[in-house]
């Protein structure tokens, strides 16, 4: 590829329907592909989501529920080094700076919970599977442990916050990602189809977060040497939670996005990209907080 | 006018002091039921309901089994852990709601005689068994274990 493409991916765990699940909001691994032997590629971003809105199966619903609104900060890095020509080894992390959510009871009176902290650590080993330069084709497939930074709940007072604001699943699982390429060199286009798996294992207070599928498409198009422009759709499917082997019915279901994206490259050294991240479908079990929208900044440096 | 004006001025600060004594009452619900059984409310307080974290072993529920005359009733599952809900007690006297995980029955209740000072009350003290809708219970063998029952006017939960 000529350029290198930015492909904000906001596949996060976090970003799912219940408003602010635990884990790492994705934000992105570049261009996807395999980073050069012995290179190191640092990718640091922020990202914001809020939400307010209350859907049951596809329709927007009133609540008796106390909870009315949901947001979260969060700073995440991505690292990945070449350690091969074809194989890379990745970690992904973060910290939540804030996630909080806002209360009200049946007389109007107001309260907010909120926490901070690490989410999980993600180590993964990329490798390029098939990689064809004439006809722009490439394909990258990843596996790679998620480890919790903690296995504990945050607490207030002495009680345990919600599981929805807790920052870490506080479970180990697995990751598996994919990643198909298909370049059209003489118009500018690339078009890029990226996989995600997310399983997640039982944590020590019996509770597993509901597997999660993410599966995005790009489209990118060179505007001129330093400007891309990205559009991105994704679709996730996340499966209830379990509490021992009890489906809690209020959690999971299905969503569509589309996210535009621009990026801008700076001294051919750096690459700075936005990104807002949109709903245009949901569907979810029970009766749930949606995410309304949310916005992303990374910054990306080879060195 | 100045009569008017001073019955203007009680009558603001009556209501100023009721809104401030209006209290909000916690209860979790888990796998050994509520954390308060038994809770002692006002007309007007809230009480607000969640999940216990700590003991939670799946779904749980409050759903209301008896309540007095004109008092609100209410059916909350705890689906998710923000699952969390309130209710106003509107009306003086007794609130039964029930967990059907933990298979537990608690209670909220009110001070049911108010605003009524300096009341002497001749309590009879007959070792009989009532229940908290005040029936006679002729024999507390028949009633389930976690039931409340009364007796010389004292609120009990059966053990064994």
């Amino acid at each position: 590829m000529r350029y290198l493409i930015i492909l904000l991916l906001n596949l996060p765990i976090i970003g799912f329907s219940q408003c602010c699940s635990p884990g790492n909001p994705v934000g992105g691994s570049t261009n996807m592909g395999i980073v050069p032997e012995n290179t190191l590629r640092t990718i640091s971003y922020y990202r914001y989501s809020f939400s307010d809105t209350r859907y049951e199966g596809s329709e927007e619903v009133e609540s008796m529920m106390n909870l009315k609104q949901a947001d979260f900060s969060f700073f995440g890095s991505t690292i990945s080094y070449g350690l091969a020509k074809k194989i890379n080894i990745e970690a992904e992390l973060g910290y939540f700076l804030h996630k909080t959510q806002y209360l009200e009871t049946v007389l109007g009176e107001k309260s907010t919970k909120t926490t901070s902290g690490l989410s999980n650590l993600v180590i993964s080993v990329k490798t390029q599977l098939y990689k064809h330069t004439g006809n722009e084709i490439e394909f990258t497939a990843s596996l790679g442990g998620k480890i919790p930074f903690s296995q504990e709940y945050k607490m207030e007072d002495d009680i345990p916050l919600p599981l929805d604001i807790q920052p870490s699943t506080m479970a180990y699982g697995l990751v598996a990602q994919t990643f198909l390429y298909k370049g059209f060199i003489k118009s500018g286009w690339h078009l890029f189809l990226i996989n995600r798996l997310e399983k997640n294992g039982y944590n020590i207070k019996s509770y597993r977060y509901g597997n999660a599928y993410y599966s995005s498409l790009f489209a990118a198009k060179s505007i001129n040497q330093n400007w891309m422009g990205i559009l991105q759709f994704r679709g996730e499917y996340k499966q209830k939670d379990n509490w021992g082997e009890i489906e809690m019915l209020t959690t999971g279901g299905a969503q569509l996005y589309i996210a535009p994206q621009i990026n801008y490259t700076i001294a051919k050294k750096w690459n700075l990209s936005v990104l807002g991240d949109f709903p245009i479908y949901r569907y979810l079990h029970g009766n749930q907080l949606a995410n309304k929208y949310a916005y992303s900044v990374m910054l990306v440096r080879d060195f | 006018m100045k009569t008017i004006k001073k019955t203007i001025i009680i009558a603001f600060l009556f209501i100023v002091g009721n809104a401030s004594a209006q209290t909000t009452h916690y209860i979790e619900v888990g796998a050994n039921g509520f954390s308060k059984d038994s809770l002692l409310v006002a007309v007007n307080d809230i009480v607000e309901f969640s999940l216990n974290l700590n003991t939670a072993n799946g779904i749980h529920y409050s759903e209301t089994s008896s309540v007095p005359s004109g008092g609100n009733t209410w059916n909350y599952s705890f689906t998710c852990s923000s699952c969390i809900y309130s209710v106003v007690i509107n009306v003086d006297g007794t609130y039964l709601h029930h967990d059907y995980n933990s298979g537990v029955t608690g209670v909220i209740y009110t001070e049911t005689i108010s605003g009524i000072e300096n009341l002497n009350v001749n309590k009879e003290m007959d070792n009989r068994f009532f229940d908290l809708l005040g029936k006679e219970i002729k024999d507390l063998n028949t009633l389930p274990i976690g039931t409340f029952y009364i007796q010389n006017g004292v609120k009990y939960i059966k053990q064994k």
